[in-house]
């Protein structure tokens, strides 16, 4: 069985490259062809992916959420799942170059520092801290969402106001619509972090007295406020569309910061691997 | 059987001959009803558009045809319009199938790809069927056309984007809001510019479509033409608090908007987009106002831009599609000519069923009456893989060209297939 899973851990990324390749295709090309083929091949990616999950919790006895590179794994099936549901729901391919390149980079970075086993602080197993990584891996899914369809946004948007209508204004679904999706997945990511922050914090607040003045808990707060004040300031102020995905963006640089400055930068408590 | 194709269209006639040649669905059917009418021509269908009138007809004798065609236009507009001259275009056998193909699929359109004329393809078909003047050939033609035509659609895309600058409008406005369906639309001008926006913009349902004229009752006779509702001038800068899109296409010298006013409007309307769709030569939008957070300006400028753009891709996805028609033109030829086949593969057939029949009933005596069935089914299957070949073989030349009229000879004399007809109709005769 462990076999089997170096095998997938090794396929996977992959599986995405292809994936990706039919996309751009597809994006570039308008091909038919590969827009059946890039449909398929994300098919049969998740359910790949989804089988490398199961197999690592079965192996392992744990949700695969133990390490960065774990989280980086879960986060690309998340991202990739929402995005095929997204792609059915709308009829539109044309963001999957985007959104699966993202799945790619954060399965590429998964397989090249997988540890083929990961220990699993018996600490670790309240039903709360359970709760609090499974919202956060939710919440990271979901902003990252956010960014890829930010990104666009601002790249139509930019192609609108100066009236050129080249490659990005053809294939891209309606500024509203990217801007609906964008902000939507900030509204889910929002949800999702404040479930981890308070599940983080419930839990911490008796296994590491002194947690608030942690440098990754204070960043995540910080994430937390900037993604909040975005999306006030949109609907309570009726900042632009514009203004409220760049500062969006702001806050995802941010998130992106906190993650790897909880490990690489700080001393924190909340490394468990 | 030949198939003739008499008509005019927008490569070869001007507006004046197009505009006598122009028939209504009833005299369309009166038309065909007398190209029919004394046998010349067994099969006829008319196909009107604003560009083109073309008489479709299946004949023995295509100058016979020609002739009643030409009678029955002279009969229904006074004077022979499809006379042989340079306003005048005449096909015949493959290439008229090719043509209405070519037709179906917007591939002949003054603009290329329009989508109208497959809906108008299938008008003619129809009307053709209603005067019942349709037969199998016509019809199968039809049919192949409408299906190459759908075809080229879905698999190139012959037909995207938008070719003029009123359809380049709505689409520029779509691509920030999606859909204009429930949204507040404005046209400002009452012209020939405007009440092109104006139609673009009541095709896509929106919630208010007002339309601005500093002449009301021009204003009003335009919203009445559309379904809109028509909006004082003087209450222009009104209309920005609420609109989604206006589009704008006055004669006035000087801009009617200015930054300052639609940056007040906008104060009033947070955080929903205001698209500017300035068709107007001089501009009627200070230029300045692009530059306002969530206001989309374009010029008609832009807007041109787009059309050439729509109308370079259309025109290279020509080729792809004009293989995909070609295509399936070939099958509907292939079939055609099989059809001219089909006399000489009936008799083929019969004689060799006459020739089974005799022997069996000679030799069945022989055999048991338990052995009756299974000698039936193999000497029955004897002759159907015997005749599978030649039949195939047969239907795959066109039966008028040189070398298929040759092979039809030599299986008639071969198997002497004419000779046992003219015996029955003389017996029948005595």
């Amino acid at each position: 069985m462990e076999a089997a899973s170096r095998l997938v851990n090794t396929l996977l990324p992959l599986m995405y490259a292809l994936t990706v390749v039919a996309y751009a295709a597809d994006f570039f090309r308008e091909d038919v062809f590969a827009r059946g083929a890039a449909r398929r091949l994300m098919e049969l990616t998740l359910g790949l992916h989804a089988a490398h999950l199961a197999l690592r919790t079965a192996l392992y006895d744990h949700v695969p959420l133990a390490s960065l590179a774990e989280v980086a794994t879960t986060v690309a099936f998340a991202v990739a799942l929402v995005y095929i549901v997204v792609e059915r729901r709308s009829g539109s391919p044309r963001t999957g170059l985007f959104v699966v390149s993202l799945s790619l980079a954060a399965q590429t970075l998964s397989s090249a520092f997988l540890e083929s086993h990961v220990s699993f602080p018996p600490i670790l197993r309240s039903p709360l801290f359970a709760l609090h990584t499974v919202a956060a891996v939710i919440g990271y899914a979901a902003f990252a969402l956010s960014a890829v369809y930010g990104v666009l946004y601002l790249l139509l948007h930019h192609e609108l106001k100066r009236s050129r209508f080249g490659l990005v204004y053809d294939r891209l679904p309606p500024l509203e619509t990217l801007a609906r999706m964008s902000l939507g997945a900030v509204l889910v990511g929002l949800a999702a972090l404040t479930v981890t922050i308070a599940c983080g914090s419930l839990w911490a607040a008796s296994e590491f007295p002194g947690f608030t003045r942690d440098p990754k808990f204070l960043l995540t707060v910080a994430v937390w406020v900037t993604y909040g004040i975005a999306l006030g300031l949109h609907w309570g102020r009726g900042w632009s569309g514009r203004r409220t995905i760049t500062m969006s963006l702001i806050a995802f640089g941010l998130l992106i910061f906190s993650m790897l400055a909880g490990k690489l930068l700080f001393e924190s408590f909340h490394v468990f691997a | 059987m030949d198939l003739l194709m008499l008509g005019t269209n927008h490569r070869t006639a001007d507006l004046a001959t197009r505009e006598r040649l122009a028939f209504s669905p009833e005299e369309g059917r009166e038309l065909l009803r007398a190209i029919v009418a004394d046998q010349a021509v067994r099969e006829a269908a008319v196909l009107c558009t604003c560009n083109r009138t073309e008489v479709y007809a299946v004949a023995e004798d295509l100058d016979a045809a020609e002739a009643k065609v030409r009678d029955a236009v002279r009969e229904g507009r006074g004077e022979d319009l499809l006379a042989p001259g340079p306003s005048r275009d005449h096909k015949v056998g493959a290439d008229a199938a090719a043509h209405l193909h070519r037709v179906a699929a917007g591939l002949d359109s003054l603009v290329l790809g329009e989508k109208q004329v497959l809906g108008q393809v299938k008008e003619a078909w129809c009307g053709a069927r209603g005067a019942d003047t349709l037969g199998v050939v016509l019809d199968k033609m039809f049919a192949s056309a409408v299906h190459a035509a759908k075809r080229a659609r879905s698999e190139t895309d012959i037909d995207a984007g938008a070719v003029s600058v009123a359809s380049a409008a709505v689409a520029l406005a779509g691509k920030v809001f999606g859909d204009l369906e429930g949204r507040d639309l404005v046209v400002v001008g009452a012209g020939e510019t405007s009440r092109l926006a104006a139609v673009h913009f009541a095709e896509r349902r929106p919630a208010r479509l007002r339309i601005v004229n500093r002449t009301p009752e021009r204003a009003a006779a335009l919203a009445a033409d559309v379904g809109g509702e028509a909006w004082p001038f003087e209450r222009l800068n009104e209309v920005l608090e609420e609109a989604d899109v206006v589009a704008l296409a006055t004669r006035s010298p000087l801009p009617l908007l200015h930054p300052e006013a639609i940056a007040a409007a906008l104060r009033r309307r947070p955080h929903r987009p205001l698209v500017l769709l300035d068709l107007a030569v001089p501009r009627d939008v200070d230029p300045a106002a692009a530059s306002l957070e969530n206001v989309f300006l374009h010029s008609i400028d832009a807007l041109r831009g787009l059309v050439d753009q729509s109308l370079a891709r259309r025109q290279r996805e020509l080729p792809r599609a004009e293989s995909i028609v070609l295509g399936e033109c070939g099958r509907f030829l292939s079939w055609w000519r099989g059809l001219g086949a089909t006399p000489v593969v009936r008799e083929l057939r019969e004689h060799f069923e006459k020739v089974r029949t005799e022997e069996l009933a000679r030799s069945l005596r022989h055999f048991s009456p338990q052995e009756h069935e299974r000698v039936e089914r193999l000497t029955r299957a004897l002759v159907n893989k015997l005749l599978h070949l030649p039949t195939t073989r047969l239907k795959s030349f066109d039966p008028d060209s040189r070398e298929g009229i040759m092979r039809l000879d030599a299986v008639r004399e071969l198997f002497a297939l004419g000779d046992e007809t003219d015996e029955r109709e003389v017996d029948r005769g005595a």
